[in-house]
């Protein structure tokens, strides 16, 4: 079990954003914004697993950048 | 060489590395790990022909012939064993291009990529991403050092032909460099290798199939 680390994913985020090109100012935006939206579907649970937690930030991701949502959804399935 | 160059878990891990430093650093310092990346993926295989050399030389002044009948029915039974195992072992059955090494052992290289920082990690990290795939790659050296040691010595010298070698089996790592440098990204480069992958699958086997037939039968190798 390990907790919700809203500071990691974000900052794991950014360094994905910002190698694939996406400018620093518009990708802290949507991230912050993604995060938010995952934030308002939690709400309700205090226990999630991985995957869905992966496949809700994919979701919203999504809306804004698909390479970034497709590099974050296989980020450990590349090796 | 062929067989080298299509492994997947150097690039696999290269393009990891490119993509997380290009993030994380400046385009320059990215640029400068990346180099001692590669560096570190040309050093294991030079070390490699440098033991194997020293091996070589050392049985010669023994009774021991390694280019007898066994030794070459053993190496090609062996290089067929290793086509059928890349087919059903090399990639994982999922929807990515999960390898054959384990999950921790994929997790750890992904954290060691992020705790890059200076020239000797992304050296250390290069040099250890090319062991996992020795399991698939050894023999092919084996037969490499043997070949050249035994047929190529009066055309050119030895050390000039496993330099070559080592350039041209790293060179997908050089492809992927300038693949990034043109504007794609790890998501492009990850789409290319889901698409390719049932083509590896295939190809990869029937070179080790391809290579054992010619050690049995031409003997061009020995």
């Amino acid at each position: 079990m390990e907790y919700f680390d809203e500071k990691l994913i974000k900052q794991n985020l950014k360094i994905d954003a910002r190698a694939i090109g996406i400018p620093s100012g518009s990708a802290e935006i949507f991230i912050e914004k993604t995060l938010e939206n995952v934030k308002k579907q939690l709400k309700n649970k205090t226990i999630i697993t991985n995957k869905d937690l992966e496949r809700i930030i994919t979701k919203e991701l999504k809306k804004y950048n698909s390479d970034l949502a497709y590099i974050y959804k296989n980020r450990d399935k590349i090796i | 060489m062929l067989i080298i160059v299509s492994m997947k878990l150097i690039p696999g891990v290269f393009a990891h590395f490119y993509h997380y430093t290009f993030g994380k650093y400046s385009a320059r310092k990215a640029s400068n790990l990346s180099i001692f990346f590669i560096f570190g993926v040309e050093a294991l295989p030079a070390l490699i022909f440098a033991t194997l050399n020293l091996i070589f030389c050392a049985l010669s002044y023994t009774s021991l012939d390694l280019s007898n009948e066994i030794f070459l029915w053993a190496i090609a039974g062996l290089l067929i064993a290793l086509g059928v195992a890349f087919f059903f072992f090399y990639f994982r059955r999922s929807s990515g291009t999960e390898l054959f090494i384990s999950r921790r052992n994929a997790s750890n290289f992904i954290k060691k990529i992020k705790l890059v920082k200076n020239h000797s990690d992304a050296f250390v990290l290069g040099f250890v991403s090319g062991i996992p795939e020795l399991l698939f790659t050894l023999p092919l050296y084996l037969v490499v050092i043997v070949s050249v040691t035994k047929n190529f010595l009066i055309i050119m010298p030895c050390s000039l032909i496993l330099t070559l070698f080592i350039l041209i089996t790293i060179s997908p790592l050089f492809f992927i460099y300038a693949y990034f440098r043109n504007g794609n990204n790890l998501a492009n480069f990850l789409r290319l290798r889901i698409k390719n992958k049932t083509f590896f699958r295939f190809f990869v086997p029937i070179l080790y199939f391809v290579l054992a037939i010619l050690i049995i039968i031409s003997r061009v190798v020995f």
